[in-house]
């Protein structure tokens, strides 16, 4: 007979390990190891079944087996440990053979735009808050008191004709403004100076042509305090086109009429293009400046108009078209542009 | 306005060149748009004196001619019947000579004969009245050289021999500078601006003229419209075309030559600013000038032919019966007008009221050179200056003799005195100038200048009715040397408001975030595009402002909803093959209201068509619920709670099954949903279309968020599956949560709503809901979860008539 019971369950306990070895050798997954240590040392696995012989052995035996089962389930576990390591170094191989067409567009939702004249109206709004000015607005119908009584061109004056009115209903008193200089009016009428506004906003006039839009934006200026002077309206303005168009360049001021204003100028700035160096400019056509609005002291008569004492305080006002603002800094050709909601457009600022 | 240097040369020493003049009148207020050279449209013409002609072996009507230039003799074929004989002199085009119509000339072969260049007609060089000789050859004629051109050297330029080189300036004149609407106003300017010294035109003393033999009498019987009137009669003038030279300085500023008389009459206009008008004496009837006003109805041929019908606030000069000139605007064209038979000539200079010469021109349609400078108020000081110049021109090129004048002076124009103190001068400007300095400037506009104690007592004639004021004065200083002007900052002696409009601004921020693009459109539409709101007549959508005098129907009505100028823009894209179109608009809509002026309310709207954007390819049309997702986050973004609630009311321009009001607080505040098919009809779309408009008026006015403590314990997440009948809507269900929740209830959140036949009962939909219970102190054990889970469901169910699934 062979050998006594008690060496063949310890020699059937320690042959597990190499079993087990052997089966787990051609794994490569961690889950088929983890089945296998499961069936070798589970509860109803390889190791209980054979220690489950282990109670019709005499007490004095039982150690030994019981040491032969903590050696193999010490062994099976290591195997199991040894091969997990090289199962994730495997694993990490294998990925790393991974090749994704990394120029394959990225999966986002579309941008969207805020129009350029949002744009331009809020960098210019925030370029003059630097200085102190607020916003203002006001409504875009308007009376005609607002819009031209108010601002020294009474009915019959001819500088109305520069600026063709839209008439709105029946009475001729309501018209749709043809600039934001009522804002001035409705700012002074109901607050009294130190005053410094912006008012940037739609006005209208009756021009539809290639180069003029029935509709455009402009932003109005107005500051008035003690001692206001003409020097200061040209520091603003210079400091509102060095910051909006590039530091360095130049402005200047021609004489000009504006009702509303005296003395009166037109602004222009250096061509931001060429610089005045070019007499073949595209930009400014050669001259090296480009006109980008009219400005002025206020006029007594405004004064006058809204209540304020003409001898205690003096101010400056000015306007632009923020349409041209856009076009000069964007390259943009043509106002109408603007007006049709083209996303050809709009998707390109 | 266009000004010529030649002619200006006449009252000032032009210093600098054409540019350099029009730069530094440009930064004083007179823009100068362009300045264009004369003459120098052809190149390569001079004069040539004719040595021989002789017949051409070959041809009947073609003559060799022998010319003869500074360098020798050439021989040129020419085709013209008025070669003249040896001596002669005419205009040679050399080989190389370039032609206005950009031919270039070389030696070419005519009927075996060779021909340098050729003879020039005035049609061959674009040549105008201006130039005399070649009419005797008919239109087909060259030009023989008359005259003073007649004395030029062989070899001489065409263009130097007829006195065509002249530089002309375009400039705009201000509606506030009238005096600068004349050579002289602009001489003046230029005088101050380069220290110049002015040279006005000398005339010579009319005034021991003889009274006129055939007594003219003047009856002015509106002195406030009119307050000034010199009439002159001129006998005996012969009326015949003008010299030359005046033809030429006319062409050149743009007036056509008509005979010397009228010539005259535009001459003086131009170079001194007053219009004037000359009518034919013999033909007024009775021998009477009368200035009135018209009566209601009364009619008058203009001189460009068209009857007019006046008014009673119109101005006309008349004889005994009836107008003969509107006053100011345009001369009468049926019998008083100067003729080639007219021998007496009476000359009007007059100052008329500016507002009813703008009026009558205005009603009229009717501009003139002349009702251009009334409306802008012409020198009533220099009245009867221009009469005496005209009337002295007039006799010295009509051959008449000038008789005494009929004067109506309503009052003396005495020239204003304005005080101006220095100090005022540079505390506007923010310069430092001195009494010299501001003295001298002045003076050099003609304005004089007495010290007063510390002030300047300026004296204003009265071609500057502009200047009234200190101020205006300040003006005047300033543009003489405007870009010494410094620039400054102002001291700001005030913190700014708060401002702007933040709530639209991030409403723009958060709808171009969630992928839609900006446009701004027109604040105008169309009655038809109002029309397809389709929403009742007595909405006060449907009743839009009207623009009183629109340029076209599409911008008839003011806008009182920007959907409609939104699906345009969205056909406009259409149109050019863009057709996943998402586009938003924040701006205004009027209203009308009971005020003075309409309600003006902020609105946003957005639409949107075609596909949704997926990854690599598209993701499908997009549907109502991409609109709702948007408005989602809107206001989520505006930290604004909201319902969709199923529209119950008319919407419209929206789907009745597709809409949706969104309600913040209990208010709706705004719509949005599928545009109706027929909206979409009316408008031209294309495809589905799904719509918001809200007004950010209606949406409450936002506060900073507060922090909410911040869960410490872990949540516990139920599922609820049931289902329900079909027309019972989500927000119900949510409705219905909320009334039974109970406390430890955080959130709720809608996983699916699914209607398949097979998995759902027939008339039912299956929705299944995530309930998330968290408790703010504890961790919530699964049976307190299950007990208010239990709860809930059984007094949602039945409150909804669902069955648990």
């Amino acid at each position: 007979m062979g050998e006594p019971e008690p060496s063949r369950l310890v020699e059937e306990i320690l042959a597990l390990g190499e079993v087990f070895r052997g089966e787990v050798a051609p794994l490569k997954d961690e889950q088929e190891l983890r089945a296998a240590q499961a069936r070798f040392l589970g509860k109803k696995g390889s190791l209980s079944e054979l220690m489950k012989r282990m109670g019709s052995l005499p007490p004095a035996e039982r150690p030994r087996v019981g040491e032969a089962a903590n050696r193999v389930k010490q062994l099976i576990e290591e195997e199991v440990a040894r091969k997990l390591l090289r199962i994730s170094a495997l694993r990490r191989k294998r990925d790393l053979e991974r090749l994704v067409d990394v120029t394959l567009p990225g999966r986002t939702t579309p941008n969207g735009h805020l129009h350029i004249l949002t744009q331009v109206r809020r960098e210019l709004c925030a370029i003059f808050a630097e200085l102190g000015f607020e916003v203002a607005t006001g409504p875009q119908v308007e009376t005609d008191f607002h819009n031209f009584e108010a601002l020294a061109m009474p009915a019959d004056h001819p500088a109305r004709d520069m600026q063709d009115t839209f008439y709105v209903g029946d009475g001729a008193g309501t018209l749709l403004r043809t600039h934001t200089s009522p804002v001035q009016i409705r700012t002074m009428l109901t607050r009294k100076p130190p005053l410094a506004i912006i008012a940037p906003g739609v006005v209208y006039r009756r021009d539809d042509d290639p180069t003029h839009s029935p509709m455009f934006t402009q932003l109005e200026g107005l500051c008035v305090d003690k001692g206001i002077r003409m020097s200061d309206l040209k520091g603003v303005l210079l400091h509102f086109v060095q910051r909006f168009f590039g530091p360095g360049l130049g402005l200047r001021f021609r004489a000009s009429y504006f009702p509303f204003v005296e003395p009166g100028a037109e602004v222009d700035m250096r061509c931001s293009f060429c610089h005045g160096a070019r007499s073949d400019c595209r930009l400014c056509k050669g001259s090296g400046w480009l006109e980008i609005g009219g400005a002025g002291m206020v006029d007594p008569r405004v004064f006058e108009q809204v209540g304020i004492d003409a001898t205690a305080v003096s101010g400056f006002a000015f306007g632009m078209g923020l349409e041209r603002m856009a076009m000069l800094r964007h390259g943009i050709h043509d106002i109408k542009l603007a007006y049709e909601g083209d996303l050809r457009f709009a998707r390109q600022f | 306005m266009k000004i010529s240097l030649n002619w200006l040369a006449d009252y000032v020493e032009l210093r600098g060149t054409p540019e350099e003049l029009a730069a530094r009148l440009t930064s004083a207020g007179l823009e100068v748009e362009s300045v264009t050279r004369l003459g120098e449209r052809f190149s390569g013409v001079v004069v040539a004196e004719v040595c021989a002609r002789r017949p051409h072996p070959n041809a009947e009507r073609l003559t060799l001619v022998t010319v003869r230039d500074d360098v020798g003799e050439h021989e040129v074929v020419c085709g013209a019947p008025n070669v003249p004989a040896a001596g002669g002199k005419v205009l040679w085009a050399r080989p190389g000579a370039r032609l206005p119509d950009g031919r270039v000339l070389g030696m070419k072969e005519l009927k075996g004969a060779r021909s340098a260049g050729m003879l020039c007609s005035r049609a061959e060089l674009e040549l105008g009245e201006e130039v005399e000789g070649g009419a005797g050859g008919g239109g087909d004629g060259i030009i023989v050289l008359s005259g003073e051109a007649a004395l030029a050297a062989p070899g001489a330029l065409a263009a130097d021999a007829l006195g065509l080189r002249d530089v002309v300036l375009e400039v705009n004149v201000t509606a506030n500078r009238a005096d600068c609407l004349s050579h002289v106003g602009i001489a003046r300017e230029l005088a101050a601006l380069t220290g110049a010294a002015l040279m006005r035109p000398a005339v010579p003393d009319l005034s021991g003229a003889p009274p006129s033999a055939q007594g003219v009498r003047l009856f002015v019987e509106d002195a406030t419209a009119c307050p000034h009137y010199v009439a002159r009669v001129i006998e005996g003038i012969t009326v015949a075309p003008s010299p030359s030279w005046l033809r030429r300085r006319l062409e050149a500023v743009g007036v056509r030559p008509i005979s010397n008389v009228v010539d005259v009459t535009n001459y003086v206009m131009m170079e001194l600013g007053q219009p004037l008008h000359a009518f034919n004496a013999d033909a007024l009837m009775a021998d009477e000038v009368r200035v009135r006003r018209a009566r209601a109805g009364e009619k008058l041929r203009t001189l460009d032919g068209v009857d007019r019908v006046l008014d009673e606030q119109d101005l006309v000069i008349c004889d005994e019966v009836a107008p003969v000139a509107l006053a100011g605007v345009m001369g009468g064209g049926a019998g008083c007008e100067v003729s080639p038979e007219t021998t007496r000539v009476l000359l009007e200079s007059a100052c008329f009221d500016p507002a009813t010469v703008r009026r009558t021109a205005r009603r009229l349609g009717l501009h003139s050179e002349s009702s251009h400078r009334f409306e802008r108020g012409v020198d009533p000081g220099g009245v009867d200056f221009a009469s005496v110049r005209a009337a002295a021109l007039l006799a010295e090129l009509g051959g008449g003799s000038v008789t005494a004048p009929l004067e109506h002076h309503a009052r003396v124009e005495s020239p204003r005195t304005i005080p101006l103190a220095p100090a005022d001068v540079n505390a506007l400007l923010g310069l430092e100038l001195d009494e010299a300095t501001i003295t001298h400037r002045l003076e050099s506009l003609g304005l004089a200048v007495a010290l007063s104690g510390a002030t300047l007592a300026v004296t204003v004639p009265t071609f500057r009715r502009d200047l009234e004021r200190p101020v205006d004065l300040v003006e005047e200083v300033l543009r003489l040397a405007i870009d010494e002007l410094p620039a400054t900052l102002p001291v700001r002696r005030a913190w700014p408001a708060p401002s702007g409009d933040e709530l639209a601004e991030s409403a723009r921020d958060a709808l171009a975030s969630a992928g839609l693009c900006e446009a701004i459109t027109f604040g105008f539409t169309s009655r038809a595009k109002v029309a397809a709101l389709r929403l009742p007549p007595e909405h006060p959508a449907m009743k839009p402002l009207a623009v009183t005098n629109p340029l076209t129907e599409e911008q008839a009505v003011l806008r009182t909803s920007l959907v409609p100028n939104l699906l345009a823009a969205l056909v406009h894209n259409q149109k050019f093959g863009v057709y996943d179109v998402a586009l938003f608009e924040v701006g205004h809509v009027f209203l009308a209201s009971d005020g003075p002026l309409p309600d003006e309310p902020r609105y946003l709207a957005f639409v949107l068509a075609g596909e949704r954007t997926g990854w690599l390819k598209p993701a499908g049309a997009v549907d109502l619920h991409d609109a709702t997702g948007i408005v989602e986050r809107l206001l989520g973004s505006l930290r604004i709670p909201f319902q969709l609630l199923q529209a119950r009311a008319e919407h419209g321009f929206l789907h009745p099954g597709v809409a949706a009001s969104i309600v913040v607080g209990g208010v709706p505040v705004g719509i949005v949903g599928e545009v109706h098919p027929e909206t979409r009809a009316q408008l031209g779309v294309d495809g589905p279309v799904f719509a918001c408009e809200l007004s950010l008026e209606r949406l409450p006015p936002r506060s900073a968020p507060q922090l909410a403590a911040i869960p410490r314990f872990p949540a516990v997440v139920r599922d609820l599956s049931f289902f329900v009948d079909e027309s019972v809507a989500a927000a119900r269900v949510r409705r219905t949560i909320d009334e039974v929740r109970p406390a430890q209830l955080e959130s709720v959140r809608i996983l699916d709503d699914y209607r398949e036949a097979g998995k759902v009962p027939q008339g039912k939909k299956g929705l299944l809901w995530s309930l998330t219970y968290r408790a703010a102190d504890r961790t919530l054990t699964d049976a307190e979860v299950d007990a208010a889970h239990e709860s809930l469901l059984a007094r949602l169910l039945p409150a909804l008539g669902a069955e648990r699934r």
